[in-house]
């Protein structure tokens, strides 16, 4: 770093930290005129949610920091260029349908990054575990809806969001459909239902070939759940449910009809489904599938994969699940390019791109990024950085829970308020895998009418699928999120497979990433001549992440007398640990920005000047 | 056959500089398109980068400028700056000896980090502060020399590691076009596809295909050619 002095120690506001949360409300706030100085004591840009080398993954594991602990990295193959890689600690998933992706369409920052679609979701399911049915019988609270929902299949096609990525709709505006698409996906469906004679307190009588029809009709290209190994594709339209070669006729009614519950609960004005939810808000995900959907036990854990969320089906909240295949469903057969995605990566390393992008916005509106500082005293408005230097600030932003930029003593004393704030955490354990082979199965279009392949796999163990040498098996499951080399995150004849699950480190968490890695290479990865691909580098952490409510976080720092320091302090919460973007992280930026500006209006719009260049720069 | 009206084959080149604070960077830039210089000038502010066209005989390149912002100043650029970049011009100070040290750093960053084929300009800036090409009579008083970096030793230099070499002047206008225009004839063809934004990056592979936002929108205004 060269050490200049800075151009002024008068600053509207000093953002410590370069996450994901620091950099967007960096930009936002210098976007907004505000003098912006952005510190980090570390030397690179994204702090927890960066992308490393292989060099530097190997060098910053030698000193863990807290959030992070227990990192180990390990070569095993030949690296040539061990400086080339960008591998992720935040590879997010970015669903079409977030308000992230909301926000960058409306500033028009979505072509600052390269976008990968992610492609199928499989779970691993050996034979075994496909035969399983649960002994619950048929629950009745549901029985009526979900029978009508599945005859009433047919009318998703004109209705909803979720399957009408199979027409061509070459003339929607692609700013405004995942929008669209949304609010369709969440209209009641009346006609649809009332089209429907009533049906009876039986199983759902719903035959093949009246979902294939309906299907069919919006499928030319018939597609057919696939299988890799013994991993399976999971069904999540109302296409899948009908070709499943692994459901029955009567699962299919079920399965329907719990998509059709999903689509109901997605529309805040149904008032029954709301109560339902409301009164099922403590049930687990499982219990009340078994109770009011019975299916097989593999599907359960198949739609669990789809949340993403990394407690076990039986400890996942019945709402939790529901928000979170929500956000898939609504998503999904909207992206223009790829129908049969429901979410996006960023290319070069996840959120740590970006990080990066904002800072660089920060200064290219005329704030300053300054690496390798950070603050060692607050006092009123007065800010000691790391090298002496003493500044000034309105309002000074820091992360909440973050050793390496929280070295103020003195902060504390000013914000006693402050650590009322729940701090409960949760931890999970992560790797990195470097694979000497492309997975080139994971990455190949799903449906004829993919314009592009997908460059990103999530890969789900359900609970106990997995087995330790030690004979432990896994009590929850374990996500991979598989990256082939167009991310840029790695070389061309290679792949990266970042691992998540919540059996920590001592539980055999490390353990079971390894077998399930294992798994996926067998399985997956050999070529036809019996050449199994190997792990060349492999790095392994556990994260602490904060849990709990948004609304919770960024307490106002100042108390009544504090109003007259001029010296404000905000604390920023981490991201959440979840392996989508955390959906939080937009609305509480803006609400950190509102409590500055005194409104969230304008939030991360483009200056005058900017609109003006940006402007000559598409007419040219 | 072609047509007379029928317009050259244009590509995109996105390029990066390089260097340290206040060897001209950014003057050079408003040099090349505004055609303008300012003393003393603030950072520049607004613009991720600029675009401006440079017409070859048998094609258009429209380089998209990216600019430090002065990031350099008190931070590591970020990885994403020069990533995808296929050319970069790597600028120091004649009248300051440490800015080629600094320079040759950036090169060697370049050559481990950027694009395989990326073509890198060594640019020796603020020319019009050194004296008379050959000071044979050091005795003139008015016209004060300066220059503190040879032409030689940059040059040769450049030469070792396969550089473009230019000494310019954002202030006066000298040879500013001539190094842009040496860039964009340096720009091998394989590398140019119409509208996209590098085709190589760090680890060699072809540049991905991937989710194109305006997909949509192009395919409504009709404009497929
Ligand atoms: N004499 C002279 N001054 C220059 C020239 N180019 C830039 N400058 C001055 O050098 C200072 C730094 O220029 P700037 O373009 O901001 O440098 P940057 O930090 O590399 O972008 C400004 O005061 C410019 O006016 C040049 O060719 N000749
Ligand atoms: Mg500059």
């Amino acid at each position: 770093m060269d050490d200049y002095t800075l151009p002024s120690t008068i600053w509207d506001i000093i953002v410590l930290g370069t996450g994901v949360k620091p950099s967007l409300l960096s930009v936002a706030l210098s976007r907004a005129g505000k003098k912006v100085l952005q510190l980090d004591p570390r030397e690179y840009y994204g702090a927890t949610e960066t992308a490393f080398s292989i060099d530097e993954l190997e060098q910053w594991a030698k000193s863990p920091l807290p959030p992070f602990s227990h990192i180990g990295t390990e070569r095993i193959g030949e690296i040539t260029r061990p400086r080339g890689y960008t591998l992720a600690l935040a590879p997010h998933l970015v669903y079409w349908g977030s308000s992230l992706l909301e926000l960058l369409r409306e500033v028009k920052m979505t072509s600052s990054f390269t976008w990968q679609a992610v492609g199928s979701w499989w779970v691993y399911l050996p034979e075994p575990a496909m035969e399983e049915r649960p002994a619950t019988g048929i629950g009745g609270l549901l029985l009526d809806a979900g029978v009508k929902a599945v005859k009433a299949a047919a009318a998703v096609k004109k209705k909803g969001g979720w399957n009408k990525g199979r027409k061509k709709r070459k003339d929607v505006d692609v700013d405004t459909e995942a929008s669209a698409a949304a609010s369709e996906a969440s209209k009641p469906t009346t006609e649809a239902t009332e089209t429907q004679s009533p049906a009876g307190p039986e199983a759902p009588e719903v035959t093949l070939s009246d979902l294939t029809a309906e299907a069919t009709s919006t499928a030319p290209s018939g597609s057919t759940l696939r299988k890799l190994g013994t991993f399976r594709e999971v069904p999540c339209t109302f296409e899948d449910v009908a070709f499943s070669p692994d459901l029955q006729d009567r699962d299919r009614g079920y399965l329907g009809g719990f998509l059709r519950f999903l689509m109901k609960c997605a529309d805040p004005t149904d008032v029954k489904h709301q109560e339902i939810l409301q009164k099922n808000s403590e049930t687990s995900f499982s219990e009340f599938l078994s109770s009011e959907y019975p299916l097989p036990t593999w599907t359960i854990a198949s739609l669990h994969s789809l949340t993403l969320l990394q407690t076990p089906p039986a400890e996942t909240k019945l709402k939790d699940a529901v928000q979170a295949l929500i956000t898939h469903l609504t998503s999904i057969g909207s992206i223009p390019d790829i129908r049969s995605s429901a979410a996006l990566t960023i290319a070069y390393g996840g959120s740590a791109e970006l990080t990066q992008v904002w800072s660089r916005g920060t200064a290219v509106s005329g704030g300053l990024n300054v690496l390798g500082r950070g603050i060692t005293k607050i006092v009123g408005d007065t800010v000691t950085l790391s090298n002496g230097e003493v500044v000034t600030a309105d309002w000074i932003l820091v992360p909440e829970e973050d050793p390496e930029t929280h070295e103020t003593s003195e902060t504390e004393s000013t914000t006693e308020a402050t650590t009322k704030a729940t701090n409960s955490t949760v931890s999970y354990t992560k790797s990195i895998h470097l694979i000497s082979s492309p997975l080139n199965p994971l990455f190949t279009r799903k449906l004829e009418t993919d314009r592009i392949p997908p460059n990103a796999a999530v890969l789900t163990f359900p609970v106990g699928s997995l087995c330790t040498s030690a004979g432990l098996t896994n009590t929850a499951p374990v996500y991979i999120i598989a990256h082939s080399s167009a991310t840029g995150e790695c070389g061309k004849d290679e792949s990266v497979l970042y691992t998540s699950t919540q059996i920590l480190k001592d539980d055999g968490g490390y353990e079971f990433a390894s077998a399930a890695v294992r798994r996926v290479l067998e399985e997956i990865g050999s070529d036809g001549n019996g050449t199994t691909p190997e792990v060349k580098f492999v790095c392994r952490y556990t994260q602490k992440f904060p849990v709990g409510d948004d609304e919770e976080e960024m307490v106002a720092q100042e108390t009544e007398e504090e109003e007259e320091v001029k010296g404000r302090i905000v604390k920023i919460k981490g991201m959440k640990g979840g392996l989508a973007f955390d959906e939080g992280t937009v609305e509480s930026c803006k609400r950190v920005y509102e409590r500055i500006i005194g409104t969230k209006e304008g939030f991360l719009r483009m200056t005058e000047q900017m609109r003006r260049q940006y402007e000559e720069i598409e007419d040219q | 056959m072609s047509s007379e009206g029928a317009p050259k084959p244009s590509s995109s080149v996105k390029l990066v500089l390089l260097g340290e604070a206040a060897v001209g960077k950014s003057s050079l830039v408003l040099r090349f398109v505004n055609n303008d210089f300012q003393e003393n000038k603030e950072p520049t502010i607004g613009a991720a980068f600029l675009t401006q066209k440079c017409n070859l005989p048998t094609r258009t390149i429209k380089f998209e400028i990216w600019d430090t912002a002065g990031q350099e100043r008190f931070a590591s650029l970020a990885p994403m700056y020069y990533r995808n970049a296929q050319s970069a011009l790597v600028v120091y100070d004649i009248t300051k000896p440490t800015t080629l040290l600094k320079a040759k750093h950036w090169v060697a960053e370049l050559q481990r980090q950027a694009s395989p084929g990326i073509v890198i300009a060594l640019v020796g800036n603020k020319l019009d502060l050194a004296g008379p090409p050959d000071a044979s009579s050091p005795g003139e008083e008015e016209e004060e020399d300066r220059r503190a970096i040879s032409t030689s030793e940059a040059k040769a230099y450049a030469e070792e590691e396969g550089l473009l070499f230019y000494e310019t002047s954002a202030k006066s206008g000298e040879n500013v076009q001539a190094v842009f225009e040496a860039i964009a004839n340096a720009i091998p063809e394989s590398t140019l596809k119409p509208k996209t934004v590098g085709t190589r990056q760090g680890m060699g592979q072809e540049q991905p295909v991937r989710v194109d936002f305006d997909a949509e929108r192009g395919a409504k205004e009709g404009c497929a050619c």
